[in-house]
């Protein structure tokens, strides 16, 4: 595993009006691995998640994408930093009035000079991919929620890019069909080498899937343990976190 | 090995007597599908040739476009006589060429439908969607009149407690709107009127044509109008939204009657509010008309008034009035009707809301016009 880290952030403060979120965040992701966040409701993961993938921009602090500032980059700069992201919201955030394939050769058409004919095969490839191939011309309110979450894996995918986000991926779905969600990450992670970030509370995904994990503190605004799992299972200086990441074992 | 020839060192192209040798070079990703494109769509070079070879020994990057460029030349080559071989993907090529080929799956059509292919089967599905519909909303308008007349009987199955609320946005609310709007069509209609009027001489008649205008036709239909763009939408979104958010799920489990919770506060806040909105804008109709005739014509306030009471009488304020509470009840029964039919997301509560709006604006008219032929026939 390359050791540069492909996302860096440093001093990150995240504030709406007086309530703050995040206070000082410092973390490194390393190319190649699934980093979970980890953390109680409403202690900010998917806040920080929104902040790496440039939905929303921090108070204070600073955020490297390939080495890349994405703080103080603007315009068209910043649009291509964010071109190394795909993303898949909570609900799928597939849009409603679109088939699955529309849905994804929207950002091909857009951001790419890609044949037509060539637009078809990529949908393809990408579906088939996340076990959805054929369902192209489905509406995703025509889908199961598990098969919406992998066709937003699959939208996520279709640019190729460096890093694939996940936003609470479990929820919502029965255990099987969150497990194997779990194994699609864990199975594009190993075989395409993309870094994925993933948000989730849920205590079986982080074990199944997790290469690193941090966990955030709903008191501090800050991290409150990071490491692999088995260093967390063995984190003593805090009991909160290893009565969670022990409740595993 | 031939001569070979060479394309601005994107790839290499070298012919070897009867076999094509192509090299890419440039990186075969997205970015630059173009370059690429520009072999796969066009085989002239492989005119005369019986095997066309992709050598990989000089691409260092590539993404899933490059298994797409792989399996669009398979895939068109495989009916011709011409063979195919991959040469040289090194170990990681090869995995991630793996990984990417699509495989398995449902049947499926891999082309997706043409643009006539959709527009005629939309026809089609709007066409036997607007029968289903027809057929919903005639059971659920019938359904309606029967529980509006079992409230008589039994008055407290409705929940009272929403009829102010309602009541108020519908009505109360909307008297600002309604008066300005029906004042500038009394206004217009009077000044068009004075002007057709004056060429013949009968300035006066101006009273009674903003009068009869007004009160059996422009201010019911107006308001009306208005209070299907108000009301009605915001009842189709209101019940639409509930149904995404599975409230009314909610209700149906909780043993509630959704007609008698939800639609019939509504439906009897309109009926009853759209008279007196009617009134107000009849006497707003006639005062944009007074406005016209005494500032072009030379008419008086106390002229015009006396014309006004000699044109029209009751009749003619009570059929506006009767009307109004019809519409009130269209318009209402579509906004709840298709807020009921909202399933989905919120895509479909936009397309209900859109629809019962359409869908009110032409049954006001349709039946106008019905009411028309009825009172005319009836001499009323």
């Amino acid at each position: 595993m390359d050791e540069k880290p492909i996302i860096e952030i440093k001093n990150l403060t995240v504030s709406y009006g007086e309530r703050t979120i995040l206070k000082d965040i410092n973390l490194k992701v390393k190319k190649g691995e699934i980093f979970v966040i980890v953390g109680g409701s409403g202690c900010g993961k998917s806040t920080l998640m929104r902040q790496i993938i440039g939905i929303e921009r921090p108070m204070e602090g600073t955020i490297f994408i390939n080495g890349e500032d994405l703080t103080a980059a603007e315009g068209g700069k910043r649009r291509k930093i964010l071109q190394n992201f795909g993303v898949m919201f909570q609900s799928g955030g597939l849009f409603a009035s679109m088939d699955i394939g529309d849905n994804m050769a929207l950002m091909l058409e857009s951001y790419t000079k890609v044949d037509t004919d060539r637009i078809d095969d990529l949908i393809d490839l990408n579906l088939s991919a996340v076990g959805l191939r054929g369902y192209e011309n489905y509406l995703p309110s025509e889908l199961s929620g598990g098969m919406k979450k992998r066709a937003a894996i699959a939208r996520a995918m279709v640019l190729n890019p460096d890093i694939l986000c996940f936003d609470e991926p479990a929820s919502g779905l029965d255990p099987v069909n969150a497990a194997s969600l779990d194994e699609l990450i864990k199975d594009i992670n190993r075989s395409l080498g993309t870094t994925m970030i993933v948000v989730t509370h849920d205590l079986a995904s982080i074990m199944n899937i997790s290469d690193y994990i941090i966990m955030l503190d709903t008191e501090t605004k800050g991290i409150i343990a990071k490491g692999t799992l088995a260093e967390l299972q063995n984190f003593r200086e805090n009991e909160y976190v290893y009565k969670f990441f022990n409740r595993l074992a | 090995m031939g001569e070979g020839s060479q394309k601005e060192k994107n790839y290499n192209i070298i012919s070897d007597n009867d076999v094509l040798i192509f090299q890419p070079i440039t990186p075969m990703t997205l970015d630059n599908a173009q370059i690429y494109d520009e072999f796969t769509l066009d085989y002239k070079y492989l005119e005369g040739k019986s095997k066309l070879i992709i050598d990989f020994s000089l691409l260092k990057t590539y993404d899933s476009y490059m298994v797409v460029f792989i399996d669009s030349i398979k895939r068109e080559l495989s009916i011709t006589q011409i063979k195919f071989a991959v040469e040289n993907l090194n170990d990681e090529m090869s995995h991630f060429y793996d990984v990417l080929t699509p495989k398995g799956g449902i049947e499926h059509d891999l082309r997706r439908y043409t643009f006539w292919f959709i527009w005629i089967s939309n026809i089609g599905k709007t066409t036997s969607e607007f029968f289903k519909n027809a057929f919903l909303f005639i059971e659920f308008f019938g359904d309606l009149i029967i529980k509006l007349f079992s409230i008589l009987i039994k008055p407290k199955k409705v929940r009272w407690k929403d009829f102010p609320f309602h009541f108020t946005q519908s009505g109360v609310n909307a008297v600002p709107i309604t008066f300005l709007i029906v004042f500038l069509i009394g206004l217009i209609s009077g000044y068009q009127g004075a002007l057709q009027l004056t060429l013949v001489g009968a300035d006066i008649l101006i009273a009674d044509l903003i009068g009869i205008s007004i009160t059996r036709e422009l201010a019911p239909l107006m308001t009306a109008i208005l209070v299907a763009g108000r009301s009605g939408s915001a009842f189709a979104a209101e019940i639409g939204t509930m149904k995404v958010s599975e409230e009314i799920d909610a209700l149906h489990s909780m043993g509630f009657d959704v007609d008698y919770f939800l639609v019939l506060p509504r439906v009897l806040a309109v009926m009853l509010v759209m008279p007196i909105l009617v009134l107000i804008t009849d006497i707003s109709g006639i005062f944009g008309g007074l406005v016209a005739a005494i500032s072009t014509l030379d008419i008086t306030v106390l002229g015009y008034l006396n014309q006004l009471h000699r044109a029209i009488d009751f009749s003619d304020i009570f059929t506006g009035l009767g009307k109004s509470v019809v519409f009130g009840f269209l318009i209402s029964t579509v906004g709840c009707f298709m807020g009921m039919q909202v399933k989905g997301g919120a895509e479909s509560v936009g397309k209900y809301t859109t629809t019962s709006v359409v869908t009110s604006i032409f049954l006001i008219i349709f039946f106008d016009a019905v009411f028309t032929f009825i009172f005319s026939t009836l001499g009323i």
